[in-house]
């Protein structure tokens, strides 16, 4: 029996799909069928991540039905979704990727369309991302025959942005569960994908371009997320080994945000020429914009390029409006704009202004990719300093931490954004700068697959046992609530301490136990509050912070009932202590050890579903 | 297969309009030849389903015939062709294709036009590329000499001027030609018996609350 081997890219704004040849072991892209149209199925390499809902009057029964089922396939995933949603927005789903990720709203609250009052039943970030997982399983199975999907074993990996916590890491792992995808099912973070898949494009050669003791700046700019990565690249038995030590957080901030900025500089170009265009022709004139500034990029001799903008209605020739995106105007916005050239000191502004915020997905408001770059250059230093192990292995001399941030070696670029050379040039020679030594871009690799394809490299290591694994500590330390025993006082809430459990840098696979004796409450429904922080390095396990709720980042709490043990009444506490492991795919799982019996208790995090 | 010649036509004459507009100083007269090109095209695609296979007049003038293709017997419904009608839907949603076509070209000045055209060209051309991503026949620019050897391509290669004797025969490109290298379109999933069930764009409807 062959296991098939899957790579699944599941992206803010698209999801691709690679899957490893079973006669040479190569790793390809795959087109995923979806509607391009009512009763029309295109196969584009990849899915947009959109959904709609259509409502019940909408369209004709059938117009949606796939190849693989002969009901409509609701709510419609991909192409045609993304074409036509935006035309009527409030049963559209876009972007549910970052509300999985977004601290007020849990993955499993049906909330999306966002503010939406026209849909009759809403979804669940979770449920979004899984309707995406499942659409894509569905597709495969389909193009693979009815033979083949039942006799094959299934090997999925599917990535996740590094910067994603423990809850949102979690909630991925469900959608996939309930997707249908097996327990074997593995998760990668995506810059790691990048990695992969450079190191299999490359071959031999990678090996030729990094050096012991150098570091690897992973720069993933993705169409709605940023994505950063630190690699170390060290010395084991005699081959090159990386390690992944440092990720930044979530940065609301894409590829497509320049082409929303291109397009608002145009309309602007077009008002002032005493035309207007409406909310309709303002999509097209983005679509506009970036074929405008692909060529611009793609060929220097050009000065501007014609925009046209089309008529809504059928006349087009009495209604298209024209402009154009002179080098300027993209200079002074792609480049010198989203990518000014700032100093290492230069980071990020966080909004100030209106007291009242509407309660959406927390956007960035600093739209300069520069400063978030020194920002997470800055932050990786000053949390890895921490950690003194790691320094003297990285930096014998103290060099490189005597800055005020770690300046990388090489970079690997990542995302479509990057096909322009003159902004891959910028990212070079500002680091460079901050360095003060030159900074080298990696040669080779794919800017728009390569997510997939590295997570279907990753399920090929993983099958044969063969390729070298980047080592993935815990990137966030995490922790767990626990209540304090003071007495009560009205009025007054107790404040919520946590112990740590995982501290940052843990790596995947292994255990930690907690000495400490702590009371469980059993047979009677009881809350587990997990916390995380990507920014206390030098927390220990056991470690007590007093003030979790305000020093932590916090997720929801989970809600479930131990089972009793016999002899003990419902809802006294037990002793017991805490065994935490950190899994293969990132997140942790937790036992609780009485220890006046062999009770053991598994806080299963996955069983909260459904 | 049969279909697809009438569909690769139509694209043929949206490329002369194409470059009609965007290379030539005088691109109405272009314009005007790929419209008519188009209509071809459009034609063939409405004809090539009910046209029986060409008899040779008279066998022995003839070259030496390739083996008989039995003639397909089907009617006009059996051979309506899904794919040419979900590739004009593509034309007209990315490209405005017929909006362009289906409009009034002559009561409008050259720059208008040349706007409209722009649309045309980005969105007509992302269909193509998607659809066939086409390439030139010939690797010999256009202009310059080439040698078609004994056994060349007579479906890829058309002679024109003095061909008497046999090949190799070395003359001058004068097209380099154009060819698909795949043949991806989305594929209609309904049943249509005539063509009055499809619908290459629906009528839009904003409605108000």
């Amino acid at each position: 029996m062959k296991t098939q081997i899957l790579g699944i890219d599941l992206g803010t704004t698209n999801c691709a799909l690679a899957s490893v040849q079973a006669d040479d072991g190569s790793v390809e892209t795959v087109g995923i069928p979806q509607i391009t149209a009512p009763r029309t199925v295109g196969q584009p390499s990849g899915l947009p991540s959109a959904l709609y809902l259509p409502s019940r009057n909408e369209f004709s029964a059938g117009d949606f039905a796939l190849p693989w089922s002969d009901r409509d396939a609701l709510p419609v995933a991909g192409e045609y979704a993304r074409s036509h949603g935006p035309n009527v927005a409030e049963q559209l789903i876009h972007s549910a990727k970052s509300w999985l990720c977004n601290p007020n709203v849990h993955p499993d609250e049906a909330i999306l369309p966002w503010q939406s009052t026209a849909v009759e039943e809403k979804l669940s970030p979770l449920s979004v991302s899984s309707a995406y997982l499942a659409h894509i399983k569905a597709a495969y199975e389909h193009s693979q025959g009815p033979s083949d999907a039942v006799a094959a074993e299934t090997q999925a990996v599917i990535t996740v942005p590094a910067s994603f916590d423990e809850a949102a890491r979690r909630a991925t792992q469900q959608a996939a569960e309930k997707a249908g995808f097996g327990s074997n099912t593995l998760f990668l973070e995506e810059p790691l994908a990048a990695v992969y898949a450079w190191i299999d494009n490359e071959a031999s050669n990678w090996r030729e371009q990094l050096s012991p003791g150098q570091l690897l700046f992973v720069c993933d700019i993705g169409g709605g997320t940023s994505d950063f990565s630190l690699i170390a690249v060290d010395e084991r038995d005699g081959d090159l080994a990386l390690e992944r030590i440092a990720v930044g957080n979530h940065i609301l901030l894409g590829g497509d945000n320049l082409d929303l900025a291109l397009a608002y500089v145009l309309r602007s170009q077009i008002e002032a020429a005493g035309q207007v265009i409406d909310e309709w022709q303002f999509r097209s004139l983005i679509q506009a914009a970036r074929v405008a500034k692909e060529a611009l990029f793609s060929k220097d001799a050009l000065t501007s390029v014609p925009v046209a903008v089309p008529s809504r209605g059928s006349s087009l020739m009495a209604g298209t409006i024209s402009t154009e995106l002179a080098r300027e105007t993209l200079q002074a916005v792609a480049v010198d704009g989203f990518f000014a050239d700032v100093e290492a000191t230069d980071h990020p502004e966080t909004a100030v202004g209106s007291g009242l915020q509407e309660l959406g997905l927390p956007y960035e408001a600093d739209p300069v990719v520069s400063k978030h770059i020194a920002a997470f250059l800055t932050q990786a230093r000053a949390s890895l300093m921490a950690n003194a192990e790691l320094c003297k292995r990285l930096d014998p001399t103290g060099e490189r931490f005597a800055a005020p941030f770690l300046s990388p070696d090489g970079i690997l670029f990542n995302g479509g954004v990057f096909h322009a050379s003159v902004l891959r040039e910028r990212v070079v020679s500002m680091l460079s700068r901050w360095a003060g030594r030159p900074v080298k871009a990696l040669a080779g690799g794919n800017l728009d697959a390569a997510v997939a394809r590295g997570a279907a490299v990753y399920g090929r290591m993983h099958v044969s046992g063969d390729g070298m694994r980047i080592r993935a500590g815990a990137a966030h330390s995490m922790y767990i609530g626990i209540a304090s025993s003071i007495p009560a006082i009205p009025g007054f809430k107790p404040p919520v301490q946590a112990l740590c459990l995982v501290p940052q840098g843990m790596e995947e696979g292994s255990e930690t136990v907690l000495d400490k004796e702590l009371g469980l409450v059993t047979g009677r429904s009881v809350t587990f509050q997990v916390f995380s922080s990507a920014e206390r390095p030098q927390d220990v396990v056991g470690q007590l912070i007093p003030d979790a709720d305000k020093m932590l980042e916090t997720s929801q709490p989970l809600e479930m009932i131990m089972p009793e043990v016999e002899g003990i009444v419902s809802g006294a506490a037990i002793p017991v202590k805490l065994h935490a492991r950190l899994n293969e795919t990132g997140t942790m799982e937790l036992w609780m050890q009485h220890t006046r019996s062999d009770n053991r208790f598994k806080i299963d995090f996955n069983v909260r579903l459904d | 297969m049969q279909k697809l010649i009438p569909v690769l036509s139509l694209i043929g004459g949206l490329w002369v309009i194409a470059a009609g507009v965007l290379i030539s100083e005088q691109p109405l007269a272009l314009i005007a030849g790929g419209v008519i090109s188009l209509i071809a095209g459009i034609l063939g695609l409405a004809t090539s389903a009910l046209k029986k296979p060409e008899q040779p007049a008279d066998p022995d003038e003839r070259p030496p015939a390739p083996v008989a293709v039995p003639p397909v017997q089907a009617t006009a419904e059996e051979r309506l062709s899904a794919d040419a009608l979900v590739l004009t839907s593509l034309l007209q949603e990315k490209g405005r294709f017929l909006d362009f076509l289906m409009d009034d070209i002559t009561a409008y000045p050259d720059a208008q036009v040349g706007a409209a055209a722009r649309v045309i060209h980005q969105g007509c051309k992302s269909v193509v590329l998607d659809a066939f991503a086409p390439t030139a026949v010939t690797e010999v620019a256009e202009q310059s000499s080439i040698t078609l050897d004994t056994d060349f391509d007579k479906t890829a290669y058309r002679l024109s001027g003095n061909i008497a004797g046999e090949p190799p025969y070395t003359g001058t490109v004068e097209h380099k030609g154009w060819r698909p290298t795949q043949y991806q379109l989305p594929e209609y999933q309904g049943t249509l018996s005539s063509a009055e069930d499809y619908v290459f764009a629906p009528a839009q409807v904003g409605v108000r609350s």
